[in-house]
Parts: structure tokens; C-alpha cells; sequence
């Protein structure tokens, strides 16, 4: 029976990964102008993932510390942060504004680091709104970058 | 020696020196803050220039370009998020130092490692400008070819102790280098029908992502209400011995960002990893890097900072930009008037003399203005994080957004995020990757060309002598490492 170390599952995440590349690179339909053609160096890039890939297979796993394993519990925090991301750039995207967007973000994104503590709210707001106000100002005046 | 003396006359005007001041000053601001780079800086400030003289307006400019190159130091060493690609290496130990409660001394050596290169090569410009780009001109698809293979091996003595690590990294680096258009034929590679990968991943999103974005998650994890619990101001002036001690390192280093500058299309971002990786490698304590060590610093700093001396001289000498700033400073030359390449030697030395002494100039302000900023540069730390990382935050998803003006490069910020947070965890490097994102094209673009030019013959590599000095040196970098990890093991057994 195979055991599923956290090398194995990243060599099989890896290989499934360097398999479809592989796999959309031999897709591509090119004209040769010159000798290797654009589909020579995908193709050896991603057989040298294969074969790094199975040796990490059989590479043994480090010892885990106390300290990791703690680290594990608070994973949560970091998918709220990409959740909260996520739903900025579809804002952005949407042309919700820059200034709105980024406003709420700063906001939630403030309050989490926080702890959630409600009692700083009205101070995490008031820099939430100052300082995406002072970076918007300066890109789009004083740099006139047009921002979404 | 009249016509340095004409420099000097024309630099050192009140109005000349402030502003290569203010020009500096900025570039310092573009270059410590994520998102914004030296580049950055002297494109939005090239239109300032139009009602200058042409002298007054490079100066501005070359201002920028340096204070920009050595700002990186300052994110790079204390929020872990290098302010551009060339302050990618400082993170490695300059880092782990202001973690141990030694910001001033992490940024005393770096500002001075900076400053020491960016007079030496400032030098090098002046007085051998016209020489060295002989050696330059010799370099072709080949030789290119050699170098960046070589400066891929380094990616095996960067993999500390994970050497399959490493090199599953500086692949997974080529392969999302080759997303977007190929050269020579313009084949649209790993699109999945999304119109926005027709033009790849543009650098420096991935870059803050992947440094940036991803230590922000890591942040997140970790419950201090503080970046640095201990906030050391003292040993700003970092003991004339660390220095001496190191000066092979010292002048390996410049010579390595020097000439790295002088090869157009390589940049600042490679020559701090191939500086880093040969200082580890010719180290008698290559377990000390990136634990805080110092010569890791001074190997970084030196290189980058010598890559402006460097990427000068291709500028002047043949109009050939040496990286992204030139290419900028070649637009600002040319809106003045003046057509770089060996007619600006003689119809304008007054230019170009001016030229080297505002390098000089601006590497005396940067000093000057670094060091007397280093307390308020240290102040960050003391911000909470709750408010210091949302700030920066916006600051990267802004500056990855002015680059080209399209969302997808803030989405590529927050996918390479997450993808560099993933690897730390799995215990991958970064620095391949950036490594390999940064080579690929030019691995690929040379050699096919170069096979185009050689009729499909590969013996160019190993019989044209400069490739084939690298290649060896390519071999050796990768079998020496590898024959003393066995060794050691062998004697632990």
C-alpha cells in the first residue's frame, strides 16, 4: 500500500499539472520557421517536471514541527483573505470603483487583522477612507495613472 | 580631463544639484514602495524634462534611476517585499537580520554596499565607457544563450539542502515564462482561450506576488500585532571591517551586476541572484546565508547598483538601452535632441561627461539621503500591522495596475500570491522561479535565433569561446555543489 506523504501528494499535483501542459502544448497547431519551433521548449520544460516530479516522489517527507501543525488551525484567516480578494477584484472588474472597492477592502481587511474587535471600528474606517483616498489622489492626480 | 572638468562645470549648478536631489529622493520613494519601480519613476517624469535643458533633464533622471534602484533596499529589508526586481537577493538576509532586531545594521550595509558600487562603476563608465563595449559587442545569440544557462545553475546553489526543489522551481519559472506570445513566430502558448494570457505574465506582478502578497498571508497567520517585536535604530554605520574582510565578495559582486548592466535585455533582477549565488558558493560559510549574514547583503547591493554603471554603457556608447530604464532614458535623450552611440562622443562630450558626473552626484545624495532617512525608514516597523499591511497592499494591487492598465496583471498579483505562499509551505524557493521567469524568453529567443543564424547548427555553443566559458562554468556550478553535499553526507555517515 502506497502511504500519501505531503511529498507524494505534490509529486502527484506536480505530475497531473506537467501532464496537462504537456498535453496542451502538443495542442498547439504552429508553422515551423526555424528548427525547434515554439513548441520544443514547453515540451522539455515540462518533461523535466515529469522526471523532477517522481523523484520527489520518493524524496521522504521532513519532520513536521509543533509550531507548523499549530499553523494548520489558523489556515482559515488566509482563505477569508483570498475570499475577500476575490470579491474585490470581481468589484473592480464590474466597475464598481476603485475608491468604493478598495474602501470596503481596506475596511474588512483592517477589522480582521484586528482580532474582529468592533470597539476600533470607527478608526480602522476613518483609515480604510484616508489612506485609499491619499493613494487614489496621488496616482490619479499627482501621476495621472488612471485608476479602475 | 577638460571635458570632465566641463561636466563638473555644467553638474554642479544650483538648480543642476537640486534637482539630481529631488530626482533622487524620489527614486528612493518609487523604489522602496511595492508596486512602484526606478522604471516607473522615469517614465512619469520624463514630460517634467521637456521645458529642461538637456543636461538639467538627464540629470533629473539618472537622479531617479538610482535612488529607485537602491529604494528597493528598504522594503526588501524590512517587510520582506523587494521594491523591485533588483532587490530580490536582499530579502534573503537583510530580512532575517531586522527579524533579530538589527534594521539599522541591515540597512547601513546595504546602503553602503550600494553607494561603494555605484561609484566604482560610476568610474568604470567614465573612464572605459568606449573599451569595455568592445567585449559587449562580441557577445551574440550564443553567448547569451551560455550566460543565462549559467545564471540558471545558480538555481542549484540557491536550493539550500533541496536541490529537486529548486529545480521543480526554475522549471515551473521557464514554463510560466513561455505563457503568452513565443518568439520568432508569435504562437499564442498556454492561452485556454483567455484573451488576457495572449500577453503572458508581465514581471513585476509576479514578482510582488510572489514576495509581497504571499509574506502578507504569511503575516496573516501570525498572531504579533507587530512585523519586528524589537526595533534596533543603533548601527547605522555598519564597522569598516565587514567590508574589508569581504572584499573578494565586494569586487566580485560589482564585477558581476557590472557587466550583467552592460549585456542589454538581462537586468538588475538577475544580476542580484547571480551576485547572491556566487557569494554563497565561494563562501567558506555558505550555511550562514539567509540567516541574517552580511556578505549575503553586500553581494546583493553591490550588483544591483553596478548594473546602472553598466547598463549606461551600451546607452551611450551605441544607443543599445541596457535594461528597461535605459530604454526610458533613451527616449528622454532622444526628446532632447541628442542621438546616443559614438557621434554623441563627439558632437556633445559635454553631454555625456555631464552624464558620469551626475552618477557620481546622485550616488553622493542617495548616501546621504538613505542614511539620514534610515530612522524614519525604521519607523515603519513600528507601525501596527493591521494597518501597515492593508496600505501596502493597495499600493501593490495600484502599482500592478499602472503598468499596463489591465486588471488581469492584479489578478496575476494575487495568483502568484497564493502560488508563493503554497510553495513556502512546501518548502520550494522562490528565487528559481523568479530566476527562470526572468531567463526563459531570453534562453529561448537566442537560441533560436542563433540556430536561424548557424543553419541549425548547435557547435556555436561550445566552439565560440566566451559561450563556452560559461557553459564549463555552468557544469562546474552544478557537479561542485553536488559532489560537496555527497561528500558531506558521506562523512556524517
Amino acid at each position: 500500500m502506497i502511504i500519501l506523504t505531503k511529498n507524494r501528494i505534490t509529486s502527484l499535483f506536480i505530475l497531473f499539472i506537467a501532464f496537462f501542459l504537456l498535453y496542451s502544448n502538443e495542442q498547439l497547431n504552429v508553422s515551423h520557421y526555424d528548427l525547434l519551433g515554439s513548441k520544443f521548449f514547453p515540451r522539455i520544460v515540462c518533461i523535466l517536471i515529469i522526471i523532477l516530479g517522481v523523484a520527489l516522489f520518493f524524496i521522504k517527507d521532513e519532520k513536521i514541527e509543533n509550531s507548523q501543525k499549530q499553523e494548520n488551525n489558523s489556515y482559515l484567516s488566509v482563505v477569508f483573505f483570498l475570499f475577500l480578494s476575490l470579491i474585490f477584484l470581481l468589484a473592480l472588474d464590474y466597475n464598481l470603483g476603485f475608491l468604493i472597492s478598495s474602501f470596503f477592502y481596506v475596511l474588512i481587511l483592517t477589522f480582521m487583522l484586528n482580532n474582529y474587535k468592533f470597539k476600533d471600528l470607527l478608526k480602522i474606517a476613518l483609515f480604510s477612507l484616508a489612506s485609499c483616498y491619499v493613494i487614489y489622489a496621488f496616482f490619479q492626480n499627482v501621476l495621472r495613472l488612471i485608476l479602475p | 580631463m577638460e571635458l570632465l572638468a566641463l561636466g563638473i562645470q555644467n553638474v554642479f549648478q544650483p538648480y543642476c544639484l537640486m534637482l539630481i536631489l529631488g530626482g533622487t529622493f524620489l527614486g528612493i520613494i518609487f523604489g522602496a514602495i511595492p508596486g512602484l519601480t526606478a522604471t516607473m519613476g522615469v517614465a512619469l517624469l520624463i514630460p517634467f524634462t521637456f521645458t529642461m535643458t538637456a543636461i538639467d533633464g538627464t540629470a533629473l533622471l539618472i537622479g531617479i534611476y538610482i535612488g529607485g534602484i537602491s529604494g528597493g533596499l528598504i522594503s526588501a529589508s524590512l517587510l520582506r517585499m523587494p521594491g523591485t526586481p533588483s532587490s530580490v537577493a536582499t530579502t534573503f538576509d537583510a530580512y532575517p537580520m531586522v527579524k533579530k532586531g538589527q534594521a539599522g545594521q541591515a540597512l547601513g550595509i546595504g546602503i553602503f554596499s550600494s553607494f561603494f558600487a555605484g561609484i566604482a562603476t560610476a568610474f568604470g563608465l567614465a573612464l572605459l565607457a568606449p573599451q569595455i563595449v568592445k567585449i559587449a559587442l562580441k557577445f551574440g545569440y550564443f553567448e547569451y544563450f551560455s550566460l543565462c544557462i549559467f545564471a540558471l545553475t545558480i538555481v542549484v546553489t540557491l536550493s539550500k539542502g533541496g536541490m529537486i526543489r529548486g529545480l521543480l522551481a526554475g522549471c515551473f519559472g521557464l514554463l510560466f515564462s513561455f505563457f503568452g506570445p513565443a518568439p520568432v513566430d508569435m504562437a499564442y502558448r498556454f492561452t485556454f482561450g483567455i484573451k488576457s494570457l495572449r500577453g503572458g505574465f508581465s514581471l513585476l506582478p509576479v514578482l510582488i506576488g510572489l514576495f509581497a502578497v504571499s509574506q502578507i498571508m504569511t503575516e496573516i497567520l501570525n498572531p504579533q500585532q507587530m512585523l519586528v517585536p524589537k526595533v534596533d535604530t543603533k548601527n547605522i554605520f555598519p564597522p569598516l571591517s565587514i567590508f574589508t574582510k569581504d572584499w573578494k565578495n565586494v569586487i566580485r559582486s560589482t564585477l558581476i551586476g557590472f557587466f550583467i548592466g552592460i549585456l542589454p535585455g538581462i537586468g538588475g533582477a538577475t544580476a542580484n541572484v547571480v551576485a547572491y549565488g556566487q557569494a554563497k558558493y565561494s563562501s567558506d560559510h555558505p550555511e550562514k546565508f539567509g540567516t541574517g549574514y552580511a556578505p549575503g547583503i553586500i553581494a546583493s547591493e553591490t550588483a544591483n547598483n553596478a548594473t546602472i554603471g553598466g547598463a549606461l554603457i551600451p546607452l551611450l556608447t551605441m544607443g543599445i538601452p541596457g535594461d528597461s530604464v535605459t530604454a526610458i532614458l533613451l527616449g528622454g535623450l532622444m526628446i532632447h535632441g541628442l542621438h546616443p552611440g559614438p557621434l554623441l562622443f563627439k558632437y556633445n562630450p559635454d553631454i555625456v561627461n555631464s552624464i558620469f558626473i551626475s552618477v557620481f552626484v546622485a550616488n553622493i545624495f542617495m548616501l546621504i539621503l538613505m542614511i539620514l532617512g534610515i530612522r524614519f525608514f525604521i519607523l515603519v516597523l513600528k507601525i501596527p500591522k493591521k494597518y501597515l499591511l492593508p496600505a501596502i497592499l493597495i499600493l501593490c494591487i495600484v502599482g500592478s495596475f499602472a503598468l499596463n492598465n489591465r486588471m488581469f496583471d492584479v489578478w496575476s498579483l494575487f495568483i502568484f500570491g497564493l502560488i508563493g505562499f503554497i510553495l513556502e509551505r512546501l518548502k520550494f524557493p522562490l528565487t528559481p522561479l523568479i530566476l527562470g521567469i526572468v531567463l526563459g524568453p531570453i534562453i529561448e529567443i537566442n537560441i533560436r535565433e542563433g540556430l536561424m543564424a548557424s543553419r541549425g547548427s548547435l557547435l556555436p555553443v561550445f566552439t565560440q569561446p566566451i559561450s563556452l566559458v560559461f557553459i564549463i562554468l555552468a557544469v562546474l556550478s552544478v557537479i561542485i555543489p553536488m559532489y560537496s553535499e555527497k561528500k558531506k553526507q558521506a562523512n556524517k555517515v
